[in-house]
């Protein structure tokens, strides 16, 4: 199960998604709004997505990580819009029979979403300051 | 033909706008649509080489047409990757790839230090563990060069070596150190199989980013991102991704002893 949604993320609800009794093993990742980055302090973030590519590659990181793992239910939620601190801004979970896999699937499937689903994040820092981020532009957006 | 062109965070902050209209000629490619939007808006101009284009939800190189009904977007880079080193910088005007007809073993490399290559010109290109072969920059005085370089590394082995032109071998060296730990990351073979997976003694092509395993056939693309090699991987390809070699550290040759004191 695939979405991308702009309210809140309800872990429990994604486990019990992917929970089976075909299941040994269930894996969930939560994504969570940090405050501090270095030396700089976060106030609150955005993100944004393009959301019809983004669905269409979350579909094809679900094809990938099913060809590759054992996988019984695969969930994956990305949060869009304003995020305070705390709040979960993506879950990933996964049931596989053993645990070895699940721990395995999760991590290549969240390594692999924040390198090729275009859902991008806006720091704003408590310096009143806004960012987006976005590794290798190599130049600090103007606010 | 007008294309809707979509833009999202910093592009669409630059732009100042979430959609440009851009007139291309047809037959249109990737490569067009980039020139236009550096023409249109020049505040992305400087941006654009980093980020990716995408031609109906697909990320797509500059050779990718582009239609009348295509879905268009541009991609600045998502924010996975945060905690990676930043890529190395290359003078824009160095093409990336020069190696296109070499078939190189990075353990002859690893032999010697980019500066000793460097300074004596010379491009280590097998060594077996017991033979080095090189390449050595033309000249009468090829075999004399060769002595002295034997002697700096202190080098007892036999070493076979080529001459040849000086320039494009000075070229070749410093691509050769640049891509010595470049290898296939996405290899199923990889785990004790038969492939070999540096990019260097893969089999070289016409093209300059496409090599081939001699092992099993499979044609392998040369990334420079990340994100390049992820869009490559979930379309099923074979792909390398560049990684900075890191253990070839310049070592610094001492002052000539002098043999008098």
């Amino acid at each position: 199960m695939i979405s991308i949604i702009s309210t809140p993320i309800d872990a429990t609800e994604t486990l019990r998604l992917v929970q089976s009794t075909r299941a040994g093993a269930v894996c969930l990742f939560l994504g969570t709004v940090r405050e501090f980055t270095g030396e700089l302090v976060t106030t609150y973030l955005e993100y944004e997505a393009y959301p019809l590519m983004a669905e269409r590659k979350l579909a094809e990181l679900e094809a990938q990580a099913r060809a590759r793992w054992p996988i019984i239910e695969l969930a994956i939620v990305h949060r869009v819009g304003r995020l305070e601190l705390g709040d979960v801004a993506v879950a990933v979970a996964v049931s596989t029979p053993h645990r070895a896999e699940a721990f395995a699937a999760c991590q290549w499937i969240m390594d692999t979403l924040k390198e090729v689903v275009p859902i991008w994040k806006k720091e704003r820092w408590a310096n009143g300051q806004e960012e987006w981020i976005h590794p290798g532009l190599g130049l600090a957006s103007p606010q | 033909m007008f294309v809707e062109l979509h833009l999202f965070a910093v592009a669409r902050q630059l732009a100042g706008s979430a959609c440009l209209r851009v007139e291309l000629r047809e037959p249109a490619t990737v490569a067009a649509l980039r020139a236009a939007v550096a023409e249109q808006v020049p505040a992305l101009r400087p941006l654009l080489p980093a980020m990716m284009v995408a031609v109906d939800s697909e990320y797509a190189q500059d050779d990718v047409r582009i239609g009348p009904g295509s879905e268009v977007a541009l991609i600045p880079p998502v924010s996975g990757g945060g905690q990676d080193p930043p890529f190395p910088e290359r003078p824009a005007s160095e093409p990336m790839f020069r190696l296109a007809n070499l078939k190189i073993w990075p353990q002859a490399l690893e032999l010697i230090p980019e500066s000793v290559a460097r300074a004596f010109q010379i491009l280590p290109m097998d060594y077996d563990g017991h033979r080095l072969s090189i390449a050595i920059a033309r000249g009468a005085d090829a075999a004399n060069r060769v002595g002295q370089f034997r002697k700096v590394l202190n080098i007892n082995n036999p070493i076979r070596w080529a001459q040849t032109d000086a320039e494009p071998l000075a070229r070749a060296i410093i691509d050769a150190y640049h891509l010595a730990a470049t290898e296939i990351v996405n290899c199923p073979e990889s785990d004790g199989g038969d492939c070999k997976t540096f990019w260097l003694c893969l089999e070289p092509s016409l093209e300059a980013h496409l090599r081939a395993c001699d092992t099993c056939g499979t044609i392998v693309h040369l990334c420079e991102t990340e994100n390049e090699a992820r869009a490559l991987d979930v379309r099923g390809k074979r792909v390398a991704l560049f990684q900075p070699a890191e253990f070839l550290e310049e070592v610094p040759i001492d002052d000539p002893v002098d043999e008098d004191a």
